[in-house]
């Protein structure tokens, strides 16, 4: 019971009372008002939400942190009353939405809309609802709310950067000789022709073939010899760090540019993660396929592949990444090395501080697999101390690695492996470590 | 104690100040309209500053604490100001302040006495002190607490108790006035936290809003409040209702006491209804009724034998279905020249001066039997008749009376002999027939039967009328109150035949009833029955309201009877049938004019009044000129507010330069340029104020902007040449951006403070060049930092 109804319930009582004592009309007449008010307050909240419907719409459900999401709200008094005022409540998780709206005066059978635009600054899951409405009489009296249910979800990738000039292996197996691996995708090396299965794409015809034998053949694919790429990804929770940091940008609302950089939370998860985002878009641009280890709150482990269909599955991966696991990365190098082909370049990103890096950096060298490490700088995220050495120590062992420190541009990664180990020198391993490997 | 966050939202706006002013005035205005006493000005005065001050409070940071001790201590000082102004204006502030303290220690030197405290200055400061509290404890639970409940009781409360103390009906008005400003503020204040609510959640909100949602409230709280007032009064209260009633005047009585000394000073404090027999008289349930004084009237001293003293208020002809009313009952402003057609040369009657002091505010002049004259200026409430007369229903005063007000009346009473009565004869005029002897349709059978078997037997109308009193009073037991009637029940068979019991009204309407159904005429007369006799002096308590049948008698009038066992039996002298015409019972001494012929009263001449005079506002009603003023404005603003035409526009304040350029121009003087360009920026929003210290920055650096540049390469060029001002010129974008392209306000405070500091910068630069030209006699515009370095 809302402090206004007590009140007015007591005044009625009152009044009531003073009327059967004293039989005033004074008395009858506030008894009409404070009754009237009860009735007519408790009637108009209860006849508010009766033909009310809302129905939000989006263009699309999947977008990237930078970009403005736009969303449209429709609500419909299909009722015949009018409704004097109308709170919309959006209950979504999304930072920043703004579909919360008043409207006043929605007359029976009439529709309004209205378009909400929020800049994404947080990658995630985030339901598009629930959507309350609200209403109620003039006086507080009986407020009254209905919850809509979520209308289905908005999944939002993580911000990825230009990383032109990041280093890696010059991209041949060693010995450079074919793999004789069959694969799905398109590569430039085609293996032999075979008889067409339903289910084959036409692309794959190979037409002088079907001429010559007067059926349909299709090509074979081998892999590329060129290496492939894991990113894996640190997920332990006990190595992560965060500085307290405000929910959003200032100026995180300034629609009228399609995309900002937006700042990336000071948080070892969120760099990490967009670094995976930057180097999986890089990397896949080029044509290389690329897989991924994330150690988070579940072992997420992506086959490498190529093509544009990788990289959205390597971002919704990334998307819903939480570092929260339990996995070190000592133990997540040691449990997916033992399947990664020789030769493949792994890009360990990871805020750990202390032996077990150079310990992993050491399994993968002897495993023939050509490491490069992203180093956080957890101490400038309000962690431990400690990145500067491990650096220095991974750099003697002749790994590329890099130190990224809160607040850094991570567009200047690729320049800070530049300057600290030229692509020329990066070691290769090898034959007796690959071979002890084996 | 807490100090009051200063973050803390405000909880009030200019809307809800006015409506709780509003509201005040309404409540501060009914209490001066009762006329209670002299300068009761004072109340509304401090009310409002009482409401301003509560304000101010509640939005400050003092803890709660802080704030009572700061509202008495104003009190302390604005309430001595006030009672000071009720003195004389020539006495000097010093002098009026040791009067003012001297008089009110002297009642409070009375009240303890447990004397009667006759200083009105005494009332006026309780009054005041009270309305001041009121009107801070509104302001500061509006401001502070957001609570438009705890703001608005208090004050109504008062109002309430007003009403009940000065109960004329037609002043309730201002109670409905009070709760519609009342209501109003409960419907604007919840607005307002939901408003703050949503800015919170960044909900955003139409702009007008508000306004339409203000408007929604004043058609619904209009429409309650005309519903409430128009809707027909519930029935009376069930028995044990009754009982609880009785229980709470019996616990009251104790305190009216000390309260009637503590206000002896005040006009009229009483609780009385003034009208207590209005155009229609119910029968009614009856209920207890108190010992309230009403009315001390000064009799001759010893009336004529046969006389019994009724202080009339009003009589009734028509009778149905258990109300009476007038037939016709016309208010006449001037008093005519009354002929009362039943005393035309009317004998057995006697003619006496009386004196009646009230003790409540009255309007209905109480009189004894028929006036003829009466000291005040009065309305007659009367029926005329076929033959040019007029039946006199009741006279009004005009104003009405204050307590403690006397006026005289002289009435003819009636005081026939038994012979007179019964030697009267039955031949009645034509209109004395068609009035009074008119019966209901529904009075049954048996009722009639019953008027039948009194009157046999009987000779004459007398006999007849002495026969049914007599007979009411054998065989009907007398009872304060009366259960309800069962439903499809004629009353007056209901208590002859079942009931068998009953109260006064119901004695005389059977009377009445059962003399019209054997053709005598008669009427029903109510008022006070005679009182407590103190000498000559009669004290007429509440306790006294009594209605009896009152009957025609040709060549006679209106001759009252008492069927009512509880009071005593009138006894007249027998008389001879010979002494019928010109002699009466043995006049007092000293009485003039006694069983004089009536005929016409010039007396009556006396109480005419110039027109103009009875047509203009009584003195209590013109004395609110100030709520009169309200009203109008009120009748001004609203329909306005009502179609959105004042607010829709946004009130401009001009700032000082338009004000002069506006001027110059009405008088047709030439507006000096550097006046016209102060002047246009003077009128922008303080955002493009801001944002044209670009502009200004960049022609003063000698780069004045293209129109076809962007505020984008605006600012880039001016960071180009004023390098230190770039963090305040990016903030200025920024908010300008925002202000221009997203739904959100912008920040004008920023922009602003960003634009002063482009200002000072470019100033200076512009200063150094300036200097650095007389020195090298440089011609060419630098970048900031190369000028830094010449």
């Amino acid at each position: 019971m809302s402090p206004s109804l007590r009140v007015v319930v007591g005044l009625l009582a009152l009044s009531l009372l003073a009327l059967a004592v004293t039989g005033g009309p004074l008395y009858a007449r506030l008894s009409y008002l404070w009754g009237g008010l009860l009735v007519v307050g408790w009637l108009w909240s209860r006849l508010a939400l009766r033909g009310i419907r809302v129905h939000r719409q989006a263009r699309v459900r999947r977008a990237q942190v930078g970009q403005v999401f736009d969303e449209r709200f429709e609500v419909h008094n299909a009722g015949r009353l009018p409704c004097a005022w109308l709170e919309v409540r959006d209950g979504s998780s999304l930072p920043g939405s703004r579909g919360s709206r008043v409207l006043v005066v929605l007359r029976g059978g009439e529709r309004r809309s209205y378009l909400t635009r929020t800049r994404l600054v947080q990658r995630g899951v985030f339901s598009l609802g629930p959507t309350e409405i609200v209403s109620g009489d003039l006086f507080g009296l009986f407020p009254v709310r209905r919850v809509v249910p979520p209308e289905g979800s908005l999944v939002v990738y993580p911000m990825t950067v230009e990383m032109e000039g990041f280093p890696y292996p010059s991209g041949l197996l060693p010995g450079g000789e074919a793999l004789r691996r069959r694969t799905q995708q398109v590569t430039p090396n085609a293996a032999t022709v075979r008889e067409y299965a339903p289910g084959d794409p036409p692309g794959r015809i190979h037409w002088p073939s079907t001429a010559r034998r007067e059926r349909l053949m299709v090509k074979e694919f081998e892999l590329d010899p060129r290496s492939e790429v894991w990113l894996f990804v640190d997920g332990a929770r006990n190595v992560q760090a965060v500085l307290p940091h405000p929910p959003l940008n200032r100026y995180a609302d300034a629609l009228w540019h399609p995309l900002v950089q937006v700042e990336l939370p000071p948080s070892t998860e969120e760099y990490a993660v967009s670094m995976a985002a930057s180097l999986g878009h890089h990397f896949l641009r080029r044509g290389r396929a690329v897989g991924m280890v994330g150690g988070g709150s579940s072992l997420q482990v992506i086959p490498p592949d190529r093509g544009g269909r990788q990289l959205l599955k390597l971002l919704e991966a990334l998307a819903i990444f939480r570092a929260e696991g339990d996995l070190s990365l000592l133990a997540l190098v040691t449990v997916q090395a033992r399947h990664l082909p020789r030769g493949n370049t792994v890009v360990l990103i990871t805020p750990t501080v202390g032996e077990e890096v150079v310990v992993a950096v050491d399994l993968l060298l002897r495993r023939a697999l050509r490491p490069v490490v992203l180093l956080l700088d957890a101490a400038s995220f309000g962690g431990a101390e400690g990145t500067a050495e491990l650096i220095r120590v991974l750099v003697g062992m002749g790994v590329p690695a890099c130190r990224i420190a809160c607040g850094d541009d991570l567009r200047e990664i690729p320049g800070r492996f530049a300057s600290a180990v030229p692509d020329a020198e990066l070691p290769l391993p090898t034959r007796r470590w690959a071979v002890s490997q084996v | 104690m807490r100090w009051r966050p200063a973050g803390e939202g405000k909880t009030w706006d200019a809307g809800a100040a006015f409506l709780l002013m509003a509201a005040l005035l309404t409540a501060s205005t009914r209490l001066l309209i009762t006329d209670w006493t002299d300068h009761l000005t004072l109340a509304s005065s401090l009310a409002l500053l009482g409401a301003a001050l509560g304000l101010a409070l509640g939005s400050s940071r003092f803890p709660s604490g802080w704030a009572a001790v700061l509202a008495l201590a104003y009190g302390a000082l604005i309430l001595p100001w006030q009672l000071g102004l009720t003195l004389e204006q020539d006495i000097a502030w010093r002098e009026r302040w040791i009067e003012v303290a001297r008089r009110l220690a002297s009642s409070f030197a009375q009240l303890v006495g447990q004397e009667s405290v006759l200083d009105p200055l005494f009332f006026l400061a309780l009054v005041g002190g009270l309305s001041w509290l009121l009107g801070v404890h509104a302001g500061y639970a509006l401001a502070r607490r957001a609570d438009p409940w705890r703001a608005i009781l208090p004050p109504g409360l008062a109002v309430l108790v007003i009403q009940v103390y000065d109960p004329i009906s037609s002043r309730a008005g201002y109670l409905a006035a009070y709760l519609f400003f009342s209501l109003l503020l409960v419907a604007h204040t919840t607005y307002l936290s939901r408003r703050a609510r949503w800015q919170e959640t960044r909900t955003l909100v139409p702009p007008y809003a508000g306004l339409d949602l203000g408007r929604i409230s004043l058609v619904v709280v209009a429409a309650l409040l005309l519903v409430a007032w128009g809707l027909p009064g519930l029935a009376r209260a069930l028995p044990p209702a009754e009982r609880i009633r009785d229980e709470l005047n019996h616990f009251w009585e104790p305190l009216r006491e000390p309260l009637n000394r503590a206000f002896a000073a005040v006009r009229g404090t009483g609780g009385v209804a003034v009208e207590a027999y209005g155009p229609q008289l119910a029968l009614g349930r009856g209920r207890k009724l108190g010992e309230t004084l009403l009315l001390t009237v000064q009799a001759p001293p010893s009336p004529a034998p046969g006389v019994r003293y009724y202080w009339r208020a009003r009589t009734y002809d028509s009778y149905a279905s258990g109300v009476w009313s007038n037939e016709t009952a016309l208010t006449s402003p001037v008093v005519p020249s009354l002929t009362a057609q039943g005393l035309h040369g009317a004998e057995g009657r006697w003619t006496a001066t009386f004196t009646v002091t009230t003790a409540m505010p009255i309007l209905t002049l109480y009189a004894p039997s028929q006036p003829v004259w009466v000291s005040q200026p009065a309305r007659a409430v009367l029926a005329p008749n076929p033959d040019g007369t007029v039946d006199l229903i009741a006279v009004q005063a005009d104003p009405y009376l204050q307590a403690g007000t006397s006026y005289r009346v002289r009435a003819s009473l009636s005081a026939p002999t038994v012979a007179q009565l019964r030697g009267a004869g039955a031949e009645y005029p034509g209109w004395v027939i068609r009035r009074y002897l008119q019966l209901p349709p529904e009075i049954t059978p048996r009722t009639l039967e019953l008027a039948r078997q009194i009157a046999a037997g009987q000779e004459t109308p007398y006999d007849v009328a002495v026969a049914v009193t007599r007979y009411l009073r054998l065989s009907i037991r007398y009872r304060e109150t009366v259960p309800p009637l069962p439903s499809g029940r004629e009353p007056v068979d209901w208590f002859l035949f079942d009931l068998r019991e009953g109260f006064c009204t119901y004695y005389a309407t059977a009377e009445v009833v059962l003399l019209r159904a054997v053709g005598i005429p008669a009427r029903l007369a109510a008022g006070y029955a005679t009182g407590e006799r103190q000498g000559d002096i009669y004290r007429v308590r509440q306790k006294d309201s009594h209605a009896w049948p009152e009957v025609y008698f040709p060549g006679i009038g209106w001759v009252e009877f008492e069927p009512t066992v509880s009071q005593p039996e009138i006894q007249r002298p027998l008389g001879s049938v010979e002494g019928r015409v010109g002699e009466g019972p043995p006049a007092p001494q000293g009485e003039e004019g006694r069983r004089r012929p009536l005929g016409r009263f010039p007396e009556m001449e006396e109480m005419e009044l110039p027109e103009e005079e009875f047509a203009g506002t009584p003195p209590a009603a013109r004395r609110p000129a100030l709520y009169g003023a309200l009203l109008l404005i009120l009748l001004v603003l609203l329909p306005l507010l009502a179609t959105g035409r004042v607010l829709r526009r946004r009130v401009v304040w001009h700032p000082l330069p338009v004000l002069v350029e506006a001027g110059l121009r009405r008088v047709g003087l030439p507006v000096p340029a550097p006046l016209r360009r102060w002047a246009w920026r003077a009128g922008l929003p303080p955002l493009l104020r801001a944002y044209e210290e670009v502009n200004r920055a960049l022609a003063r650096l000698g780069a004045p902007p293209s129109p076809a540049d962007t505020p984008a390469e605006r600012v880039a060029r001016l960071q180009q040449l004023l390098p230190s001002a770039a963090a305040d010129l990016q903030r200025l974008l920024a908010e300008y951006q925002v202000a221009l392209y997203s739904p959100r306000p912008g920040s004008p405070w920023a922009a602003l403070q960003a634009g002063r500091v482009v200002r000072s910068l470019s100033r200076r630069v512009r200063i150094r060049r300036l200097w650095s030209w007389g020195r090298w006699g440089r011609k060419s515009f630098e970048p900031e930092g190369q000028v830094g370095s010449i």
